[in-house]
Formats: C-alpha cells, sequence, structure tokens
C-alpha cells in the first residue's frame, strides 16, 4: 500500500483541481484539500482494495468538495465571476489560462450538479467512465449519458461565445 | 480562426492549468498537514473533559461540541475523535502523518502547527506535534485545571461555569478565525482579530497562543521590527512556551 507521501505527491494537484471545479470558494480550497488528506490518512487502514486507490481518493474528494460547496453556496464562484468574460480578449489562440478557467467555470455554474460532476471527472480530469461510475455512485450508462448531455451543452456554449467573437 | 475541437482543447488545457495549485500551494498544503497533526494529540484531555462535565453539567455538553466544532475539524471529527481515539494511537497517527509527509515540521513551521494546539490549551496546557511539553508542567498544569473546573462545578456554580464556557468558547472561535485568516495568508484579518480578542477579552485564558498568532501575523506582514520586538517579549516572558520554538523559527529568530 501506497504511504501517504505517495499518495499526496500523485494525487494532490488532482484533488485541488477537483475541489476548485466542484464549486469550493477559493478561500475554502486549503481547507477542502486539508480535509481530503486527513481522511485518507485516517481511513487509509480501511481501504479494502476493491475499488483502485485512485478511485477511492478521487470518492472521498468528491464527497468533502459536496461537503464544503454546501456550506459556502453562493459565495462559491465569486472570486471566478468578478471580472465579466466579454470584456476579455476573446476565445482563441489568445485564450488565456485565466479567460479559460472563467469561461469554464461559468459553464459548471450554469449546468445541473449531476452534469457538472461528470464534467469535472470525465473531461476535466479525463477519469474513465466506469471510475466515475464507482464514485458517484450511478449506473455505467448514466454516466455516459450525462456526458453526452453535458458535452453538447460545453459545445454550444463554445458555439456561442465563437459566434459573438466572429461578429466583433 | 481554430475549429470548434481546437477551441475545446485549448480552453479545457487553459482551465486545468488554470485551476491546478502552484508549488506554493504545494508547499502550504503540505505544511498545513503537518500542523494539523497536532489536532489529533489531546484525545484524553477532551475525552476526560467531556466525561467530567456530562456526569456534573450538562451544558457543558454544548460547550464540549462548540469547542469541537472550533477545532477545525467541526463536530462530527472532534467528538467522534474524542470518544474513538487513544491517547497511542493519535500519537502514532501523529508521528506517522508527519513522518508520511517528510520531514521534522520544524523545517516549515506552520501557521496551523501554532494555533492548533488552541484546543488544549481549552482544556489543558498545549502539547506541541514537535516538541512535548514539560511532562511535569503539563500534568500539574491540567490536573490543576480539571480539578479547578470540578470543583466548581460541584460547588454548583453553574451560572459561572457557563458564563465562563461560553466566554472561553468565544475567545476560541476568534483564535480558529484568526488561525484560518492567517491560513489564507490574510494575516491583516488575523491580525484585526487578534486585536478585537484584545479588545474583547483582555484578561482571556488563550494568552499565548493570541500573543504567537500576533507575532506570526506581523511576520506574514513583513512588520519584522514589530515581529521582532513582540517575540522578544513573548519569550522572555514564556521562554518554556510551547510556542517558543516557532516563534524563533519565524522572521523572529533571525534578528
Amino acid at each position: 500500500m501506497p504511504d501517504l507521501a505517495t499518495l499526496f505527491r500523485t494525487h494532490f494537484d488532482f484533488v485541488w483541481r477537483v475541489a476548485r471545479s466542484l464549486g469550493v470558494p477559493a478561500s475554502g480550497v486549503d481547507d477542502a484539500v486539508q480535509d481530503v488528506f486527513l481522511t485518507v490518512h485516517r481511513r487509509l487502514s480501511e481501504f479494502e482494495g476493491r475499488a483502485s486507490m485512485r478511485t477511492w481518493i478521487y470518492a472521498i474528494t468528491y464527497r468533502t468538495a459536496q461537503n464544503h460547496r454546501r456550506r459556502s453556496q453562493r459565495q462559491r464562484f465569486d472570486e471566478l465571476l468578478e471580472e465579466p468574460l466579454a470584456e476579455g480578449p476573446g476565445p482563441g489562440e489568445q485564450l488565456e489560462s485565466a479567460r479559460a478557467g472563467k469561461f469554464v467555470m461559468q459553464f459548471l455554474e450554469g449546468v445541473s450538479a449531476e452534469k457538472r460532476d461528470v464534467f469535472v471527472l470525465c473531461v476535466l480530469e479525463e477519469l474513465s467512465a466506469p471510475e466515475v461510475a464507482e464514485i458517484l455512485g450511478v449506473k455505467l450508462n448514466t454516466v455516459y449519458s450525462r456526458l453526452r448531455l453535458v458535452r453538447a451543452d460545453f459545445r454550444a456554449a463554445l458555439e456561442r461565445v465563437a459566434a459573438a467573437e466572429g461578429a466583433r | 480562426m481554430m475549429d470548434l475541437e481546437q477551441l475545446e482543447r485549448a480552453i479545457l488545457e487553459g482551465a486545468r492549468k488554470e485551476l491546478s495549485p502552484s508549488a506554493s500551494d504545494r508547499m502550504r498544503i503540505r505544511s498545513h498537514l503537518l500542523g494539523n497533526t497536532a489536532w489529533f494529540q489531546p484525545a484524553p484531555v477532551r475525552r476526560s473533559l467531556v466525561r467530567g462535565l456530562t456526569r456534573s453539567w450538562r451544558g457543558g455538553l454544548a460547550l464540549g461540541f462548540a469547542v469541537g466544532a472550533l477545532l477545525g475539524f467541526g463536530v462530527s471529527h472532534g467528538v467522534s475523535l474524542a470518544l474513538q481515539h487513544t491517547a497511542a494511537a493519535d500519537a502514532a497517527a501523529t508521528a506517522e502523518l508527519a513522518s508520511a509527509l517528510g520531514g521534522a515540521p520544524l523545517a516549515a513551521p506552520a501557521v496551523a502547527e501554532v494555533v492548533a494546539p488552541v484546543e488544549s490549551a481549552a482544556a489543558a496546557e498545549p502539547v506541541g506535534l514537535d516538541k512535548p511539553a514539560d511532562p511535569a508542567r503539563h500534568a500539574e498544569s491540567s490536573s490543576t485545571r480539571r480539578s479547578s473546573a470540578r470543583g466548581a462545578l460541584e460547588r454548583g456554580e453553574r451560572s459561572k461555569a457557563e458564563e465562563s464556557g461560553s466566554t472561553l468558547a468565544q475567545e476560541l472561535a476568534l483564535l480558529q478565525r484568526a488561525r484560518r485568516a492567517l491560513n489564507r495568508n490574510d494575516a491583516l484579518l488575523a491580525l484585526g482579530i487578534v486585536q478585537s480578542l484584545d479588545e474583547r477579552f483582555p484578561d482571556g485564558v488563550l494568552m499565548e497562543e493570541r500573543a504567537a498568532t500576533r507575532i506570526l501575523s506581523l511576520c506574514q506582514l513583513g512588520r519584522n521590527d514589530e515581529a521582532a520586538e513582540q517575540g522578544h517579549h513573548f519569550l522572555l516572558a514564556h521562554p518554556r512556551s510551547v510556542y517558543a520554538e516557532r516563534v524563533r523559527h519565524s522572521c523572529v529568530g533571525g534578528r
């Protein structure tokens, strides 16, 4: 079984990103990420190997992020939404990562929680559908179905932005 | 003009980059995790505190919950840790986590480390992760406080105990807020909270913790001269404090 230092090194970036993209406000990410690793540390001996270690940690991260998100509710995306997207340089090659992050966060704010979870885990984090099904506790077909829908939504959002950019 | 697929890839890549932690985020969390391990330590004290309070004073249970909630783990964690963990298991967990995360906590003194022992201060003398408190002093102090609290409760001074518990809970809550502010590198807020503590609780229980938090806040704000002056006084007044080492390792140390 990997030790905690290894788990921290391997999964820290993921845990951080998921906490942020699932709506934990920037001011609460530190606490959320610490909670995840403290939970991992406390429950490491309970890990039975039925799922992969990665899936197990992701599931803890997902639940922790949900709890923190519930606590913060409306303030969760405030920091990212302070600047209006339309005033930036527009999508394309010049699209900076900051604006991309804001675009994605705005998109996630506008979709249902079910779609958002699948988008974050499948699209942003590129986990496999079976892994996501296990983390979310839903059927595989449900993951595929939500993924199809949320991808379509994302494409539509991109098309709107691209169209607006073309009209300038 | 890139097509939608390219645009999607670019945006997702940019978003991943934007949402990813920096090296300093990594260092900070690692450091906080080491600090948080101190929260594992005082389970026996908490257990005895909860036992004592529930035996004599039901209202004390509410304080126990409040204290648990203020310690950073929330009510469920605080209570479950208090009830489930033995001292040995906690110490082992602490050592294991500190070791697993690599290195001695003092190598990267975390703000959380300084204030995390607040919970132990509420019930007994704080015990640092890296430098255990003097056992005799610790035993004497905690024993004195416990017996003192028990005596008061046995005399039926319920209202006084309630008032004192409520004051302590408020003091703890503010210190916890200051700690969280420092963890977020918001030293200005932390310092403001400490000043508010000074005004509201001039004779508070957690004075050492408060002083250490103030010194670290000043360090974080770059007000090193003030930090050095206060750190000097702190070390003179509390040379054996469990926070002394951390103060020495702050910006105070090099001066």
